[in-house]
């Protein structure tokens, strides 16, 4: 039998669905993405940790989901919120449903509401705390109240210890390629990593290792150059502000992702501004400054730059369409870029693939 | 970069006649064009010779020229015109192969222009399959396993390879046309000897069968910086095997994870840069297989195509107006989003929070000869697309937007005659139109997902949904209708139940669940399609109705005008009716009335957001309008301008309170009433042929003693001749009364004494209550008989003059007035020796509005749509017919070569999809020129002409030989006519009929050794006698007349041979004012 759910916004809107997923309580800001496919990457990409994803695609569960498709171990975000699950999972890949993998991680998760109407809220609105409850006891009051205390999420707890990453890019008839041992080093600090991050560089000739977040500059000698991966949060706020201004001195080429990007410029006294809406989609238009050209980027962000206030050795490469947002960076004099969005994982996507094969391929030249 | 200011005027070239394949879709996409161009500043110079486009208005273009697209008159108008560039990507394959013409000719280089968006050899290198498939396996893509024949020896080696069942395509032709998969050698025989003859390079692609597999389609969007966007990636709900445009395609895909769909994109970008579509948009297909994932590209077009604009509209992104912009030289980048008010450019992939369904629209009944199974030739006629937020609701939507008489999953079968479980095995053997009904019966007889999918192939995503759909209906039918609560309604309502369905399973009207759902509170919203998927706010009001929380619709409190769409294309109303709404919004526009339109076809003009001020993208129901009308409340619905579809909804709208401007409908009723009609015809005095009502068999026979034969039979309230008939004695009328319909005291039968010979004019009018203003009046070319939607016509009339014709004016006049219309009004007219009949009046929005629109420089759409909000045609001005000097003939255009086993006889049934209109100084170069247009080929002079016509024709017959003989040709006839032609002193060949043994005139038609037919038959006998005749003439592509009116009019265009000139409609208009 379905369970009831609702989910109740800071600013009082309450929405009445049915659970999908585990039972109980969560609350966290919830966020929006428009990409229609990629839900079980969303879901377990660290960016979105300690957020509520609402998808305003309307229907979820369509593909089920497998394991390949993960992006880390675990489901990172909070909860899900969709319109409606698909009765029947039908993919040639699909291991598994979305509601039993939502259990199995014991995931919060509502459907039968009206997205769109809570897309139109965060829109309008801005940062917007919320709560999904579960069960047959379901309490406004109290989970407005919550929704109100939403925090912002943890740093991503990431790599405990340093490991080699043996994957590239999986293609047709032959499956993943080979980590090859002789290409040239490159570590990659895990701040919120994803797989398809640590394949892109595989696939471009990287011989790569993941690092925890906590690692020092020093430990990193031995390395070729440094990746600082995506993950949830502000940079302002995030421990490995440190070693992105250590490594920013170290003299080898460093390449940031999203948070890995920001924590750079924050190092050197950049400010930072949210993101109303908060970016998590696909598809989001980003022009090159130097050929005007145009990529489709995908969005895993709830802070950016402000571009007034970078520091004078970077230049700005990239620019959102969408929000005139800073998109990428490079430092003048110094082989160190960052990129605001994230690898879509094929072999000729534009954007941050094309951005981290160059990377990879100057190690190679 | 900003625009190319090389160039100052570019010429675009049209798509010509809707035909199956190329239908009103590429007027949207030319309409689109010409306003991107127009507002760049550019001179725009259009070619496209069907008059019943928006894209022709003559305030389109600065140069229209309404002329056949062939490359000789092209060239004609470049002469002309000398235009900067060409643009061909807009008029589908017919501008890409009349642009690839004119380059093989030299025309482009002689005169230096320069082809824009995608250059001569993309499109050669795209449509060209060896080199289509060279290029895929270069960038390291798969096709099919294929290979090309140029003859059937070389087909044979193909087949050696590729094996059973194999799929076979010609290159470059429409739609498809000619294609099919063959299971064993007499199939593959037929199809390639077919495909062979059919194609221009007599090449022909033998694909590996795909059947069964995923097919996806991406609309692909390239600029010259090499910026690449996907619109929208649709997935077919029909597995490979049926020709995209005859499957029902879903929007966006369903069953694709993210990888695969990355993929995809990818590929699709790596096709359009391989194959050089410089700045446009194109559509790329793929393959996939549902076991392995396994991906085949299957094909590319390079330009806006059918489902460009269905992805236009699912989107809410204009593909064929970027792609205009992006020819002279813009970047999407620097093309404002304006869905979005332009908060950021066109240079990104639309967001959608919806799910879109297409459902092709058939028109089988019309061709009760032709196979309905559906193969990769494609045969629909028409489309639909309906939103919803999943897809049941979408579907369902869809489905009653079809107007097939079905308002769900209504059952295919009677489950008391015979097993169903059987009935639905065999019926699923091959894909036909009715499968998804027959998936839902499969259901009700216990089979399930897995037995079905091993049917059919389709996807069990969709299956699952289906069979959820039918255990609703089983519960909804178990529970009652006084059991019905609130919830268990919305919840139906979220699946796109419709109140008649309900009703149905319920037992009770359609009125009485509107009713229990209007006191429960189910009321619909109405949501955005935004391109964002409400990430961005929109000032754009291009709205879907669903069943959820919050509505956007946020209706203005205006003064309102809203117009009823005419649905889906089928044979009798097709886009000469969206023309009519598209003119009544901007009339109402311009008099600044807040417009509303409702439609469900993704084709027209009519649903581009742009052209009222709010679109409901809606199934055009009772139900979908009321709920509308209950949220806009305008002031004024206009219903007679879509067709038949909102005539229908007239009477129950007006009965719902629903405020319908112009003509009662109750005068819609009082002209189709037979009884109602003849009241007023005997009234003012006026002539109708001799006519019965029968409710029986007997009581036909004994009524049609009465009236004598021949008659013209039908059931009443019949749609485009539906059903019509000419029966020429009793058994054929018994014969028609006992199997052609099922008469009866509620449907009973018309018999009409058939005037043989009688000269047929249609008259369009308009009156806004007090006056009356005639429009045009056409004299139609093939005598009374034939349908006039079938007939070419004259305006003004070529051989009528004087009395008759005020005679006509002051009937029409007459019967306005007393009908009391208020708008537009069609009455049909035959004149035997000196007596006019009225054979039938319409006060509504006819076909020919738009063809006569264009001869006489006015749109009687727009000055009856104004009459009809109360301004008098006085006060606009338009108080006095305009009689064009020269002459204007429209031509009709059928879709015979698509359906093998149909004959191509004309008849009292109508069966073209389109028009041409010729223009010229004379009758003979009209007539000519509309000819040419619609793909007819005259013969060469000194050609052989073969004659065989019925004995009332004989002694016109003779005149048509001897001027084919004093034009050098040589004649050929059969025994009876050549008698007649002996007799008269013409020099005549006599030939065996089929019946009469070998070689036979078919063979000769087979053999190439004849030229030109002219075959007129009366009685069924006859006619099926001469069927091989038709039939391998239109195979032969030999050009044929099958009256003795339009051979005598071939005649006279003969005459002038190629002496015709090129004008634009600007030129052709000013004259009218002098």
């Amino acid at each position: 039998m379905t369970v009831p759910a609702l989910l109740a916004l800071e600013d009082g809107s309450v929405f009445h669905g049915v659970s999908i997923g585990a039972s109980g309580q969560v609350t966290a800001e919830v966020v929006f993405s428009t990409a229609a496919s990629g839900y079980q990457e969303l879901l377990t990409d660290p960016a979105l940790a300690g957020k509520l994803l609402s998808l305003t695609y309307p229907v979820a569960g369509s593909v089920g989901v497998n394991a390949e498709d993960a992006e880390s171990d675990a489901v990172a975000a909070s909860g899900l919120i969709v319109r409606e699950l698909s009765p029947i999972v039908s993919n040639w890949r699909a291991e598994q449903s979305l509601p039993e993998y939502l259990q199995q991680h014991g995931i919060v998760a509502i459907a039968e509401i009206d997205t769109r109407r809570l897309t139109r809220l965060i829109r309008d609105k801005g940062r917007m705390g919320a709560c999904i409850q579960t069960g047959d006891n379901l309490d406004e009051a109290a989970a407005i109240a919550a929704a109100k205390q939403a925090a912002e999420p943890a740093p991503w707890d990431g790599a405990t210890a340093e490991h080699l990453w043996q994957e590239g890019i999986w293609h047709w008839g032959q499956g993943y390629s080979q980590n090859n041992a002789e290409a040239p080093k490159v570590a990659v600090v895990d701040l919120g990593v994803t797989r398809t991050l640590l394949r892109v560089l595989v696939e471009a000739g990287a011989n790569v290792t993941v690092v925890p977040a906590s690692v020092s500059a020093e430990a990193l000698a031995s390395y070729q150059a440094v990746v600082l991966s995506n993950g949830p949060g502000a940079a302002n706020a995030n421990p490995a502000l440190g070693l992105a201004k250590d490594l920013l001195t170290a003299n080898k080429p460093v390449f940031g992702v999203g948070l890995g990007m920001r924590l750079l410029a924050v190092a050197q006294g950049a400010q930072e501004e949210r993101l109303t809406p908060a970016q998590y989609g696909g598809s989001h238009p980003v022009r090159c400054v130097e050929s005007a050209k145009v990529e489709h980027t995908d969005q895993r962000s709830s802070h950016a730059l402000v571009a007034a206030s970078l520091p004078e050795q970077v230049v700005v490469t990239h620019i959102s369409l969408f929000d005139q947002s800073v998109q990428g960076l490079k430092w003048q004099n110094a082989s160190v870029q960052g990129f605001q969005s994230v690898p879509k994982g094929s072999v000729n996507s534009a954007g941050a693939d094309e951005l981290l094969r160059n990377f990879v391929a100057a190690l190679n030249a | 970069m900003p625009k190319r200011t090389d160039i100052q005027s570019i010429l675009i070239i049209g798509a010509g006649p809707i035909v199956i394949g190329q239908a009103c879709e590429f007027d949207y996409s030319g309409a689109q064009a010409c306003k991107a161009l127009k507002e760049e500043g550019y001179r725009v110079i259009l070619v496209n010779s069907n008059p019943a486009t928006i894209m022709t208005d003559p305030a389109m273009a600065d140069a229209t020229y309404i002329e056949p697209i062939t490359w000789q008159t092209v060239a004609k108008i470049i002469e002309k015109e000398r235009p900067d560039a060409l643009l061909p990507t807009m008029g589908g394959q017919t501008a890409l192969n009349c642009a690839l013409e004119l380059e093989r000719h030299g025309v482009l280089e002689k005169y230096k222009v320069e082809m824009l968006g995608a250059n001569a050899d993309a499109i050669d290198k795209a449509e060209d399959r060896s080199r289509f498939d060279k290029a895929m396996k270069d960038i390291g893509l798969a096709c099919p396993r294929s290979a090309i024949a140029h003859s059937m020896e070389e087909a044979y080696e193909v087949l050696e390879e590729i094996g059973f069942p194999a799929i076979i395509r010609p290159s470059f032709t429409l739609g498809g046309s000619g294609g099919g998969i063959a299971y064993n050698r007499e199939e593959f025989q037929e199809i390639c000897e077919r495909g062979l003859d059919l194609s221009p390079t007599k090449e022909l692609l033998i694909d590996e069968s795909l059947l069964g597999w995923k097919e996806y389609e991406m609309e692909v969007v390239r600029d010259k910086n090499d910026n690449c966007i996907i619109v929208c990636c649709i997935e077919n709900f029909d597995p490979m095997g049926v020709h995209t445009g005859d499957a029902i395609t879903v929007a966006p895909a369903q069953t694709l994870t993210d990888k695969e769909y990355q993929i995809m994109r990818d590929a699709s970008f790596a096709i359009l840069r391989e194959i050089g579509v410089q700045a446009s948009g194109a559509n790329v297909q793929f393959g996939q297989c549902p076991d392995t994932g396994r991906l085949v590209v299957i094909e590319m077009n390079p330009r806006v195509s059918r489902s460009s604009a269905l992805a236009s509209k699912a989107t809410g992104f204009p593909i064929a107006y970027v792609s205009a912009k992006l020819a002279v030289g813009y970047t999407l980048d620097e093309i404002p989003n304006q869905v979005v008010g332009g908060q950021f450019p066109a240079a990104f992939e639309a967001a959608i929070d919806y799910v879109i369904t297409k459902i092709p629209r058939f028109n089988f009944e019309k061709f009760p000869a032709a196979d309905p199974t559906l193969t990769t030739q494609m045969k629909a006629v028409g489309e639909v697309m309906a939103a919803g937020r999943n897809f049941q609701e979408s579907l369902q939507k869809a489905v009653r937007a079809l107007e097939i008489d079905k308002y769900g999953l209504e059952p295919e079968f009677d489950a008391t005659k015979g097993d169903l479980r059987q009935q639905v095995t065999e019926a699923l053997a091959a894909p036909k139109p009715e499968r998804l009904w027959v998936l839902a019966d499969g259901f009700r007889a216990g089979m399930t997902v897995d037995e079905l999918h091993a049917l059919t192939k389709i996807d069990p995503w969709y299956l699952v949904q289906i069979e959820d759909l039918v255990k609703e209906e089983q519960n909804v039918a178990a529970q009652g209708f006084t059991a019905l609560d609130k919830d268990t309604l919305y919840g139906l309502k979220r699946k796109g139940f419709s109140d008649v369905r309900l009703a149905q399973l319920l037992g009770v009207k359609e009125s009485a669940v509107r009713e229990k759902r209007y006191e429960l509170g189910v009321r619909p919203v109405y949501k955005r399609v935004d391109t964002c998927a409400g990430a961005f706010e929109s000032p754009v009001s291009y709205m879907y109705s669903t069943y959820d929380e919050e509505c956007e619709a946020k209706p203005s409190d205006k003064r309102k005008i809203m117009v009823l769409g005419g649905g889906p294309n089928r044979i009798g109303q097709g886009i000469e009716f969206d023309y009519c709404c598209v003119h009544a919004v901007l009339a109402m526009r311009e008099d600044g009335y807040e417009t509303i339109m409702i439609n469900c076809n993704p084709e027209t003009v009519s649903t581009d957001y742009d052209v009222s001020d709010r679109l409901y993208f809606e199934p055009v129901t009772l139900e979908d309008v009321l709920e509308v009308v209950d949220k806009e409340k305008p002031e004024g619905v206009i219903v007679q301008y879509g067709g038949q579809t909102p005539l229908k909804l007239a009477q129950a709208l007006q009965a719902a309170g629903v405020p319908i401007i112009g003509t009662n409908p109750d005068a819609i009723d009082e002209a189709e009433d037979r009884e109602r009609f003849q009241q007023m015809v005997n009234k003012l005095g006026l002539k109708q042929p001799p006519n019965r009502t029968a409710r029986s068999t007997e009581e036909g026979v004994r009524l049609a003693a009465e009236i004598g034969y021949p008659l013209v039979v039908r059931p009443s309230y019949v749609l485009g001749g539906r059903a019509m008939e000419i029966v020429f004695n009793e058994a054929e009328l018994r014969s028609y009364m006992q199997n052609a319909v099922s008469v009866s005291h509620e449907s009973p039968v018309l018999l009409d004494r058939f005037l043989d010979d009688a000269i047929e004019i249609d008259v369009d009018a308009i009156s806004d209550g007090t006056d009356v203003v005639i429009g045009g009046i056409m004299e139609h070319i093939e005598q009374a008989g034939v349908h006039s939607g079938d007939s070419a016509c004259s305006l003004p009339p070529y051989s009528l003059q004087g009395e008759a014709l005020d005679v006509m004016r002051e009937q029409t006049r007459a019967m306005a007035l007393e009908l009391g219309v208020v708008g537009l009004m069609n009455v049909q007219f035959a004149v035997k020796g000196d007596d006019v009949y009225v054979l039938e009046v319409n006060p509504r929005a006819s076909r020919t509005v738009p063809y006569i629109s264009k001869c006489i420089g006015h749109s009687l759409a727009k000055i009856a749509a104004r009459a009809m909000a109360g301004v008098s045609l006085k006060e606009q001005g338009f108080t006095e017919e305009i009689v064009p000097k020269h002459f204007n003939v429209k031509e009709a255009v059928f879709p015979f070569a698509k359906f093998s086993n149909v004959d191509p006889i004309l008849g009292p049934e109508m069966k073209s999809t389109g028009e041409v209109m010729g223009v010229g100084e004379t009758f003979a170069e009209a007539f000519s020129k509309a000819a040419l247009g619609a793909g007819e080929r005259f013969p060469e002079k000194g050609g052989t002409v073969f004659i065989s016509v019925r004995d009332a024709d004989k002694p016109t017959a003779v005149e048509v030989a001897q001027e084919l003989v004093e034009l050098g040709f040589k004649l050929i006839a059969t025994s009876g006519t050549a008698k007649t032609l002996e007799a008269a002193g013409v020099p005549v060949t006599r030939v065996n009929k089929v019946l009469e043994g070998r070689p036979h005139i078919v063979d000769k038609i087979k053999n190439g050794e004849v030229d030109m037919i002219i075959n007129t038959t009366e009685g069924k006998q006859a006619v099926r006698d001469s069927f091989t005749i038709r039939r391998s003439a239109l195979q032969g592509k030999v050009y044929y007349n099958t009256t003795i009116a339009a051979a005598l009019a071939t005649c006279q265009a003969l005459k002038i041979g190629d002496q015709t000139t090129v004008r634009s409609l600007q030129e052709v208009h000013q004259l009218l004012t002098q």
